[in-house]
């Protein structure tokens, strides 16, 4: 079924395996100097998967960077590439067809059927003006930037498509990070010290720039609205990352964004795609403390089954990994600690992050990919490191987090990741990449022998919105449920297939299986099958 | 904030147990995330030395230490030398004096302490807990001194070794607030918030006035959903300290899930405005740490602390600076200014009185004096200052 993987997974063995040299041979990013003396060369690129060709298994989008000697000359960045799955998890350059132009420093994108033709395309934010790729059918990519709306030549860093108005057609926001030139900002050795050492400035000190909302038009083309949705804070934050989820469970999509150093968003769908920024009185902009966070990577999903999500933001060193559980309140309290995530946190920089049932037990875990940003983090004192071993959350029953390496090896400066199950196994794999590196491809081994209960489901909406993202789908069972909501944004510059994953544990059998569309309607399937990947089509009216 | 001084006053005067002082910085520096500081400084070279450098002494060389026990003439001076480079703020210059006197006498048990409450205040809390170690490897019987050992292990995220050591120090030491406090916290952390809950009663029994503890109780008690409970604790922790923007935080919170919108919002903002000085404060702070002597930075830290009103805040930036600067005239008439401005009666007459040592033949220093009396009503100080002005003129 997969590469030449070890043997199955044995007590002791770390849940994955690197097969990155097999499964994407040779594939690198660069993002600027090894030296890291601006901070436009310490975020790295993105990894974005979906089934581009529609072969039923999932392609992935490595998004590259730049140097600034490339930028000085005038030259693009290093472009995307389009890597096609043989449906083993083994990877090959896309064709001419899927070439994808360099922009001037790529970082990550989103994926969202934009023009409602049944197909996946793709958004890649760059410092410098956001590019829009149609999906010819499954037969490669075309530039539809030219005319699409998408404006300004900001530092877009992650993204999400969204139908925030119900009606029918992806909305997009862009997360954007900072003002950067380098006339303005000042390189490390202009006095920018850390724990008593010379680094890069920022981003405090800096200026943040707002996110963008753009309407979606349904044709492939936008028209930016940030102002008109309520989308403007009074101050705007050092964007990171961003998630789509319905936190209230009130049918429509609101978005959380995870800020650098500045308090994180949480944008409250009033229900007419206009929204309001109440992070602060939900308890999800700050840490427990009070204290803003630098937030990175976020990962969501309904940890305790209440039907509401919770969310996990990965942040900087000395500071702990920010769990947000639901409350029964209503909004959000940060208990990271107590769930056992937040001691294991401090001494690392969090980035790409994922919630997923990982071992098939039924319960959620978490991954997380570390590095630091400053290569000055292996100097005395400073209680880190710039590469930092990854970390798996195992979800344990009592709602607490077993903290164990995520594979066997060395530390790694890690960036962006993005999960999916890469080789139709049922279980959920792995996409990482390193600051300076290869792209990482992590198999995951728990269902191996084939004996764990899962279930895939994909969505077809009747309306533009083909992959139906912002739906809820819930299984159900004697003694149980559990909820996930469609998505196709999460983790830091990253994207990953729009469906709903459930590990089952030792259930058997699932009585029923209910989604609920973005439009509002419900269906109820008797009996599904599992261990599969279940398509649901909605009903027309 | 006071506590520095603590440290300060410890070290001078040769004592090992500084850890007290430290106690009331762990958790906020738990919280300062590795803040960046934008600003030119020099960094002493031996912040790029670590602890592990330290050689070894013989096995058994210092089993017959005591506190008491009197050290060589050479150790003595180094002692001396790193406590008042200690005492003036200049904690890479005090770091220096004991690299140097660990060199000459390997493992010396007050020298690993020293640098083990250097390194907690530099916020190197890795090699703060090594150091503590190295203490605690030749001088077992001081555990009840390493208090800081429990908050450096607290602030790197290892509760539960943390909590360990707290109740080391506890059986050794006894029932002291800030190991309790610091049990409290590791406990809470670790999964047991009514343990912690009780830890923390048991420190508001020993200090009432301790308003971290009455935070600390808010903050579990929301934890918990009871939001009625923590609303008063919180209260109770405004109450002793008004300029935390932690207390401040949990009111907004707490109001808003009650839905008391419009004191919510009021305690919103007023935590964002003490928040945004506490962290522009932080981040001086730890620059100041590295690089003491920063007038600009020092300045700035005033004119903040000053902006809120945080009297003891104030005049501890204006102690420090004063301690890192014990001639300096102007500075003390600065000092003088800012607190006479902020109605500080009490601050003021401490510049005041700082000042009038140091004033000798500085003609505008008594002239100042003499205004400042004048306008006080102190009539003996006054004609003092202005008979010495008369004098110089």
């Amino acid at each position: 079924m997969l590469l030449s993987l070890p043997l199955l997974l044995g007590a002791g063995d770390a849940l994955f395996v690197e097969v990155g040299a097999d499964a994407l041979p040779g594939v690198t990013t660069t993002c600027g100097s090894l030296e890291k003396d601006w901070i436009l060369e310490v975020n790295g690129g993105g990894v974005l998967l979906e089934d581009f060709d529609g072969d039923g298994d999932v392609d992935c989008v490595i998004v590259d960077g730049s140097t600034l000697e490339r930028v000085e000359a005038g030259e693009p960045s290093l472009p995307a590439r389009l890597f096609l799955n043989d449906g083993s998890g083994r990877f090959t350059p896309a064709g001419d067809a899927w070439a994808i132009e360099g922009g001037r420093w790529g970082m990550g994108g989103a994926v969202g059927d934009v023009n409602g033709d049944g197909w996946p395309d793709l958004l890649v934010t760059h410092w410098g003006g956001d590019r829009l790729y149609l999906n010819e059918g499954g037969e490669g990519f075309r530039d539809a930037t030219e005319g699409s709306g998408l404006a300004g030549e900001r530092w877009g860093t992650s993204a999400a498509f969204l139908d925030a108005d119900g009606d029918g057609n992806l909305d997009l926001y862009v997360v954007n990070y900072l003002a950067f030139d380098t006339d303005d900002v000042q390189p490390r050795g202009s006095g920018c010290t850390w724990k008593g050492h010379e680094v890069m400035c920022g981003p405090e000190g800096l200026v943040p720039v707002h996110d963008q909302f753009y309407r979606g038009k349904g044709d492939g083309t936008f028209v930016e609205e940030s102002l008109a949705r309520g989308l403007k804070p009074q101050r705007a934050g050092f964007g990171l990352g961003v998630v789509t989820l319905d936190y209230d469970a009130d049918g429509d999509t609101d978005l959380y964004v995870s800020n650098d150093s500045t308090p994180n968003f949480l944008w409250e769908n009033r229900g007419d795609g206009t929204f309001e920024e109440v992070g602060f009185r939900r308890g999800a902009s700050h840490d427990a403390n009070g204290k803003e966070q630098a937030g990175m990577g976020i990962a969501c999903g309904d940890l305790d089954g209440d039907g509401k999500p919770d969310l996990f933001v990965t942040n900087f060193s000395g500071e702990n990994n920010a769990l947000y559980r639901s409350s029964k309140r209503g909004g959000f309290r940060e208990r990271s600690a107590r769930a056992g995530l937040g001691g294991p946190s401090i001494p690392r920089l969090g980035w790409g992050t994922s919630m997923a049932d990982f071992d098939l037990d039924g319960a959620l875990d978490l991954v997380v990919f570390n590095g630091h940003v400053y290569p000055q983090a292996d100097k005395a004192g400073t209680d880190t490191s710039y590469a930092q071993a990854d970390q798996l959350f195992r979800g344990t029953p009592d709602g607490r987090f077993a903290e164990e390496p995520l594979v066997d090896g060395p530390d790694v400066v890690s960036r962006a990741s993005a999960a999916a199950d890469l080789d139709g196994d049922g279980d959920v794999d792995l996409v990482a990449l390193s600051i300076e590196g290869p792209v990482r491809v992590l198999m995951n081994r728990a269902n191996d022998a084939g004996d764990r209960r899962w279930l895939r489901v994909r969505l077809v909406g009747a309306d533009g919105n083909t992959a139906a993202i912002g739906a809820r789908v819930t299984v159900e069972w004697e003694g149980g449920s559990r909820t996930a909501d469609v998505r196709s944004a999460g983790g830091y510059q990253a994207a990953v297939p729009a469906e709903a994953h459930f590990g089952l544990g030792d259930v058997a059998e699932v009585d029923a299986l209910v989604v609920r569309w973005p439009s509002g309607r419900e269906q109820r399937v008797a009996a599904p099958e599992i261990d599969r990947v279940l398509t649901i089509e909605e009903p027309a009216e | 904030m006071i506590a520095r001084f603590g440290i300060a006053a410890a070290l001078a005067l040769g004592a090992a147990d500084a850890s007290a002082a430290l106690a009331q910085e762990a958790e906020g520096s738990a919280a300062d995330a590795d803040e960046q500081q934008a600003a030119p400084t020099a960094t002493d070279p031996v912040l790029e030395r670590t602890p592990d450098e330290w050689p070894r002494a013989a096995e058994d060389r210092w089993a017959e230490w005591t506190p008491e026990t009197r050290p060589t003439d050479a150790v003595l001076t180094r002692m001396r030398d790193a406590a008042i480079a200690y005492s003036r703020g200049d904690l890479p210059a005090s770091l220096a004096q004991l690299f140097a006197l660990l060199d000459e006498a390997p493992d010396y048990p007050p020298a690993l302490y020293q640098a083990g409450a250097i390194y907690f205040r530099l916020r190197r809390y890795g090699d703060a807990a090594y150091a503590m170690r190295r203490y605690l490897d030749v001088a077992p019987a001081r555990v009840a001194d390493t208090r800081a050992l429990g908050h450096a292990l607290y602030t790197l995220g290892e509760y539960a070794e943390a909590a360990a050591h707290y109740r080391r120090v506890i059986d050794a030491g006894g029932e002291h607030p800030e190991a309790l406090r610091g049990l409290a916290l590791s406990t809470w952390r670790v999964g047991d918030p009514d343990a912690a809950l009780a830890l923390l009663d048991r420190v508001l029994e020993l200090d009432p006035t301790h308003a971290e503890a009455e935070l600390w109780r808010a903050r579990i008690l929301y934890d918990e959903e009871l939001v009625e409970e923590a609303l008063v604790a919180a209260e109770a922790a405004r109450e002793r300290d008004p300029y935390e923007p932690q207390a401040w935080f949990l009111l907004a919170r707490l109001r808003y899930e009650l839905g008391d919108e419009e004191a919510a919002e009021e305690a919103q903002a007023r935590f964002l405005q003490l928040d945004r000085v506490e962290q522009e404060a932080r981040v001086l702070e730890s620059q100041l740490l590295y690089a003491p002597h920063q007038p600009a930075l020092r300045s700035r830290l005033v004119e903040l602390r000053a902006s809120t009103e945080d009297l003891p805040a104030v005049r501890e930036a204006l102690a420090e600076w004063m301690q890192l600067r014990p001639e300096d005239r102007v500075l003390r008439v600065y000092a003088l200014d800012v607190l006479e401005q902020l109605g500080d009666r009490e601050g003021a007459d401490l510049a005041a009185e700082s000042l009038r040592r140091v004033a000798e033949d500085d003609l505008d220093a008594w002239v100042r004096l003499a205004r400042y009396y004048a306008t006080t009503r102190q009539r003996a100080k006054q004609v003092e200052a202005e008979r010495r002005a008369a004098a110089l003129r």
